[in-house]
């Protein structure tokens, strides 16, 4: 009797544990990126088309282009050694500057240019931060 | 602000050490 | 006076430790006075924690700039309530703030003199007063809000003004509230699990249960503030973006939510008692985790200032409690091997169901939390296991996606048993499965046709357009609709309830109140997660656009000059067809001096949605803006339905405390 009871609880475990499982792999998978500074990135430049990613760095002074008739826009995300071109569509944080940290979110294009479908900056006070 | 140190420690030191001094008349806990 | 405060919290510290080692040793020997003593000094250091909190409330109102905190939370200009709030404005002041709550709730509840209680409320407070232990510790060295600086800076940095807003002064003390309440059950725990249960502890049980209410009560408010600041002043037009900080206040809140029902349904002879206690701990350990997880960037996220400092503290206070829990739990199964288990209710399956349910996504959003450190770490050893080159190995963030995936179907199954548990427990299953259909499918359609008479934002008008869009919504597969037909399903249960002869007493009602709050508000969350509906676009005055059903006119972009500003304002009408429904004014300001933008967003709200607009971008000539436009359709509901949640909260606390008042008569 005993073994039988054992039996179904490790049968409905391993179902509902493989379920569940699966489950949180598949929303995983289609939401992951890697998080990279942008010296590492550039290193890895080669390997990178498939994969979303996520880049902090730099925005460098003198980089930005904001066309608000198009509604994009463009810098150049600097890392100590390197530095990758960011194109960007989308809404941009109020605190968004020259010379500030921020994490871009997207993809690389076949013009090794980083398309960002994400901008996020790092919030001043140490408090909640507002996230594109 | 030295006295109002004093002060805040002595209280609590008091309080702290007062129910150690009287006698200790209580019945005994039960047995759990 | 930064002197004073900081002999206060130093005081504070010895007080505690001094509590936990003579509570231990007073149990131990049973000894009353070393016990009573214990209790004294756990008055005595919450007395220290007032005093140091009313210390640095006189340097923040003094602008006294040589303390540290003072200079980086407050400046000269600042309006004098945020000087007052400035208190929790840093993650010092906040913890200060936080600790006191503790104290003071430990000392209501456990630093009573009734003799029946004394051993249990010894048991109790040792764990509560470790606890303030590590804070304290934390509280004297790494984060003191007394610090001097070198240089006393002449005027400060003062607050940002996005924080400048009555909901985010009163958001960090609810939570605080919450979170230093659930300590109650959390020592509770402790009593239970060292002081053997016996009939004289159902006071102290129910006292328990009444903190647990309490806590979740305010837990709840404050992260719907939170929730209601973000959507008002942020500008994106979301309300939730699974960012560390605020999963860290929503993990302890769907534990605690299982811990509630647990209570209700506590038996201490079954298999509940094992998890009221163990939630009890583990909600309380989410609580000091959420705090290490947000104060000590262990997550590298927009929030992460990666400080170190202390912070390890968090876990070695957990490590301690969960080792000395699990000893417990150890030497109690040991010693009751012997007795025969108790069958347990019929209700009780439920509420472990519940359990499991809420356990699980709070596992999972855990881990998707944690996943950029526990896959830089796994990275670690993969990396010193192995020397091929392969995919890029970095550590893995997870959108917001992931997490909306998670939580939408197991949202759906609590929903579910919220609807099926009434049916299943009085009847059964196979008495029921037909009118549970029936309901469920009476509710579909009735909550289908209320939502298409409301949800004329999102409808498009003329009947071939009516059907093809209805076509479109029922076949787009999206969550939103078997959330409204399970809410639907939810309502009419209740309203069933409502309307029978049952025996009704403000409990009754209060807890049906909440699940009615908690089914509309998934209404909320689905039509706008569902449905909204998004653009931007680039204006100049005269220019329109168009969105669903509205037209929107751009009629003139005005420049105000302020102090220290200079904001530009677009007058913006609203037409539907032929009719002027609305005229909205959505501005940008700049800051000349701290060289911010600050967007002020406007908002038409109806029950049916929201038309949110923000603008995003003013160019140079200031002829130019970026307007972002967005529909959130039955948005309103969420904020209706956590307040109908509050309601039915306040309702069964009430009747908690009126059934204390009866036992306490009758006694």
């Amino acid at each position: 009797m005993k073994i039988k009871m054992i039996l179904k609880i490790l049968i409905g475990v391993t179902v509902i544990g493989g379920g569940l499982g699966y489950f949180t792999f598949q929303a995983m998978q289609s939401s992951w990126s890697y998080y990279y500074s942008v010296d590492e990135f550039s290193a890895n430049i080669s390997d990178m088309n498939n994969y979303s990613f996520r880049i902090a760095g730099r925005v460098k002074p003198g980089s930005v282009n904001r066309d608000l008739q198009k509604m994009n826009l463009t810098f150049t995300l600097a890392g100590t050694k390197t530095e990758i071109p960011v194109f960007y569509e989308g809404t941009v944080p109020d605190n968004f500057t020259e010379d500030i940290e921020v994490v871009v979110e997207g993809r690389l294009d076949e013009n090794k240019s980083f398309k960002a479908k994400t901008l996020m900056t790092k919030c001043e006070s140490k408090y909640k931060a507002k996230v594109e | 602000m030295d006295y109002l140190k004093w002060i805040l420690l002595g209280v609590c030191v008091l309080f702290v050490i007062l129910p150690l001094l009287t006698k200790r008349t209580d019945k005994t806990e039960k047995k759990r | 006076m930064s002197g004073f405060g900081n002999f206060a919290l130093l005081l504070a510290l010895f007080l505690s430790g001094y509590a936990v080692v003579i509570d231990l040793l007073g149990s131990l020997r049973r000894d009353p006075g070393l016990i009573k003593s214990a209790c004294n000094a756990t008055v005595a250091y919450m007395a220290c924690l007032s005093v140091a909190m009313i210390a640095l409330w006189v340097l923040l109102v003094k602008s006294d700039f040589a303390v540290i905190y003072v200079a980086e939370h407050t400046s000269r200009a600042l309006p004098f309530p945020y000087k007052i709030s400035a208190l929790w404005a840093g993650s010092a002041g906040s913890l200060l703030l936080w600790l006191w709550f503790q104290a003071v709730f430990l000392v209501i509840v456990y630093c009573k003199s009734e003799f029946k209680h004394r051993s249990f409320s010894a048991n109790a407070r040792m764990m509560a007063n470790l606890v303030s232990v590590f804070f304290l510790i934390i509280l004297n060295s790494d984060k003191n809000p007394f610090e001097l600086s070198k240089v006393t800076p002449v005027d400060g940095a003062g607050l940002n003004p996005l924080l400048q807003h009555p909901a985010m002064v009163l958001h960090p003390p609810i939570l605080f509230v919450g979170y230093a309440g659930f300590l109650i059950t959390f020592a509770w725990a402790f009593g239970q699990l060292k002081t053997a249960p016996d009939d004289n502890s159902l006071p102290l049980l129910k006292q328990a249960q009444r903190w647990a209410i309490f806590a979740w009560l305010f837990l709840t408010g404050g992260i719907v503030l939170g929730a209601w600041w973000a959507y008002e002043e942020l500008g994106w037009g979301g309300y939730w973006a699974w960012d560390p900080v605020e999963n860290s206040s929503l993990l302890p809140w769907l534990t605690a939510t299982a811990l509630l029902h647990c209570f209700r349904t506590y038996n201490r002879r079954s298999s509940i008692a094992t998890w009221t206690v163990l939630l009890g701990i583990i909600t309380f350990s989410l609580c000091v985790f959420g705090r290490f997880l947000t104060k000590y960037g262990l997550v590298s996220s927009v929030h992460a200032f990666p400080n170190p400092g202390l912070g390890i503290l968090h876990v070695v206070l957990l490590i301690h409690v969960w080792v000395i829990a699990g000893a417990l739990m150890l030497r109690n199964y040991i010693r009751k091997k012997n007795e025969t288990p108790h069958a347990g209710i019929p209700s009780h399956r439920f509420v472990i169901l519940n359990n499991w349910l809420l356990l699980l996504l709070a596992l999972v959003i855990f881990v998707g939390t944690l996943f950029p450190f526990l896959s830089k770490v796994f990275i670690k050893i993969i990396e010193s296991l192995s020397t091929q080159a392969g995919p890029p190995r970095a550590p893995i963030t997870l959108a917001p996606e992931f997490f909306t995936k998670i939580t939408a179907p197991g949202g759906l199954l609590l929903l579910l048993l919220i609807g099926l548990c009434p049916h299943l427990l009085r009847r059964g299953f196979n008495k029921s499965w037909r009118i549970i259909l029936g309901v469920i499918a009476f509710a579909g359609a009735l909550t289908i046709w209320l939502l298409t008479c409301s949800l004329e934002t999102v409808r498009p008008s003329g009947i071939s357009g009516t059907i093809g869009w209805w076509g479109q919504w029922l076949l787009s597969g999206s969550p939103a609709i078997p959330c409204f037909i399970l809410s639907g399903f939810v309502l009419v249960n209740l309203l069933a309830d409502f309307a029978k002869k049952s025996p009704r007493n403000l409990r009754w009602y209060g807890a049906r109140i909440v699940h009615l709050g908690v089914a509309v508000m998934f209404i909320g969350i689905a039509g706008s997660g569902g449905y909204a509906m998004e653009k931007t676009a680039a204006l100049r005055v005269g220019d329109k656009t168009n969105i669903a059903e509205y037209e929107l006119t751009l009629n003139d972009l005005k420049v105000e000059y302020g102090r220290n500003f200079i904001a530009v304002a677009a007058d913006i009408s609203v037409h539907k067809g032929d009719k002027l429904i609305a005229k909205l004014k959505p501005a940008r300001a700049f800051y000349s001096a701290s060289r911010k933008n600050v967007s002020e967003i406007d908002i038409r709200r109806t029950l049916a949605g929201d038309l949110y607009l923000a603008l995003t971008e003013v160019d140079n000539s200031r002829k130019l803006i970026n307007l972002l436009i967005m529909i959130k359709p039955l948005i309103n509901w969420i904020w209706i339905g956590s307040f109908v949640m509050v309601l039915g909260t306040l309702a069964v606390l009430l009747s908690s405390f009126k059934q204390k008042a009866i036992t306490a008569k009758e006694n």
